[in-house]
């Protein structure tokens, strides 16, 4: 039996798109907006990451609430909202499959935003390894 | 269930269900299967993650399959009967998919049990680890999320081996097999099937050697012959005789003396009833099949003298 074919990338792209236009509304609050350009781009980006990390989006949420928890960091603002919530989607999937599932969604990305106003003060390579080493170690104390 | 029928619920392995529907039907088919992959992964993950590496979401798609296969079989139906695939019908029929793994899984539990009861009193080390491990089977298997899969080690060799089958499937018709060769190898006296077996192949404890197989070859041998099956015991005169009469068979004839041979000789043991028949008819015929392969040395060797 080969391999199931991914969520239909129209439906997938639907759902990101609604889920980001309605965390504009709240968004906005903080300075933050996402064109329709930008919000398909996203889309777009998040089903080619699918796609290289083998994974499948069957759930609704993870967007909305990745945008939620890092929408008041100091370290977003207009101009690399965008590019930082495609990396950020990247650095999620690419730490989940690190955490081999352990991890919950709210639990990673909880994690993702406190290492990325802390000790990474916004930078994103950071984060990667500062996430990283993170569950490294989690899993020594795990034994 | 085997894999033919599996893949007729499921399809070709992408999706799409095999033969019989429509275009339309393929595609609910298919939308409602992701949907209902969109609950089991919400439950298999506890509502703590919304993806998941494809190789999971496969799994738990080939359990889904199974289970709607399975509830098919049970019914004599195929998704063909569901055409035009209305609105719930893949719920529906994997709701009743589980329920059917659950009851299958009772009756398992009662067939470990009995094979358990009826096992011939050989200390054959695979035999009864094989016993154990489908014992911890019925511990391990993950009926809701990974019912396809088989958590143990069956290494126990069956006269005739189940073909390619998945999950509970597997494991009751292995059962059912099981128990069909530990009634035949009850009908001797346990000396002379553990001295049978001992003459046989005398690391019989340790290998993996099916216990019941000499037995029946030995039990067939002395029918053909007319003589007395519950000695057990094949005589060098014996074999030369068979091999004379067998010799001088057409094909044909050679056929219908072991179709007869069987006969009589699950009637000597009182094993009547279909499946018994039936499994055992397999058996003959492979026997048939060796008998005529062989030349003289073959054919004695096929055939055991107990010592003594």
């Amino acid at each position: 039996m080969e391999g199931f074919s991914l969520a239909p990338l129209d439906a997938l792209r639907l759902q990101t798109v609604n889920e980001l236009r309605a965390c504009n509304d709240v968004t906005l609050g903080f300075g933050l907006y996402l064109s329709e350009r930008q919000m398909q781009n996203i889309a777009q980006r998040r089903w080619e990451t699918l796609i290289d990390m083998g994974r499948v989006e069957l759930g609704e949420g993870l967007l909305t609430m990745l945008v939620l928890s890092f929408c008041d960091s100091p370290f977003i603002d207009q101009n690399n909202y965008e590019d930082t919530l495609i990396a950020l989607v990247d650095l999620f999937y690419a730490f989940k499959a690190e955490s081999m599932e352990r991890l919950a969604d709210d639990e990673l990305i909880a994690f993702m935003k406190e290492r990325f106003d802390g000790v990474c003060q916004g930078s994103l390579t950071c984060l990667y390894d500062s996430v990283l080493w993170g569950l490294c170690h989690e899993d020594k104390d795990d034994g | 269930m085997d894999e033919g029928e599996m893949m007729e619920a499921y399809g070709d392995g992408n999706g799409v269900p095999a033969l019989f529907l429509s275009d339309g039907d393929v595609q609910c088919y298919q939308n409602q299967l992701w949907e209902l992959l969109k609950e089991l992964t919400y439950g298999f993950t506890m509502g703590d993650s919304s993806s998941l590496p494809v190789e999971t979401a496969n799994e738990l798609v080939k359990s889904a399959v199974f289970c709607i296969g399975l509830y098919l079989k049970s019914r004599g139906e195929s998704l063909a009967h569901y055409a035009p695939i209305a609105p719930g019908t893949v719920a529906k029929l994997f709701s009743g998919g589980r329920q059917t793994v659950f009851d299958q899984i009772e009756r398992g539990k009662a067939q470990w049990q009995a094979a358990i009861d009826t096992a011939p009193p050989v200390d054959s080390i695979s035999y009864w680890d094989t016993l154990r491990e489908i014992g911890g089977f019925f511990r391990r298997y993950d009926a809701k999320y990974l019912a396809h899969e088989i958590p143990c080690a069956i290494d126990y060799p069956l006269c005739h081996a189940v073909p390619e089958r998945y999950g509970i499937a597997y494991v009751r018709e292995y059962l059912r097999r099981l128990q069909l060769e530990n009634a035949l190898c009850a009908r001797f006296s346990i000396d002379s099937v553990r001295q049978l077996l001992a003459c046989h192949w005398p690391t019989y404890r340790e290998d993996l050697i099916n216990i019941c197989e000499p037995v029946f070859i030995n039990a067939m041998g002395l029918c053909l012959i007319g003589k007395d099956v519950f000695s057990l015991s094949m005589t060098g005169t014996d074999k030369t005789d068979l091999f004379a009469r067998f010799g001088s068979w057409s094909a044909d004839a050679a056929k219908q003396h072991m179709q007869n041979a069987l006969h009589r000789l699950l009637d000597a043991l009182g094993l009547h009833g279909g499946c018994a028949h039936s499994y055992f008819a397999h058996s003959a015929n492979d026997l048939f099949v060796r008998m005529a392969s062989l030349g003289f040395d073959g054919f004695f060797n096929l055939f055991v003298t107990l010592d003594g």
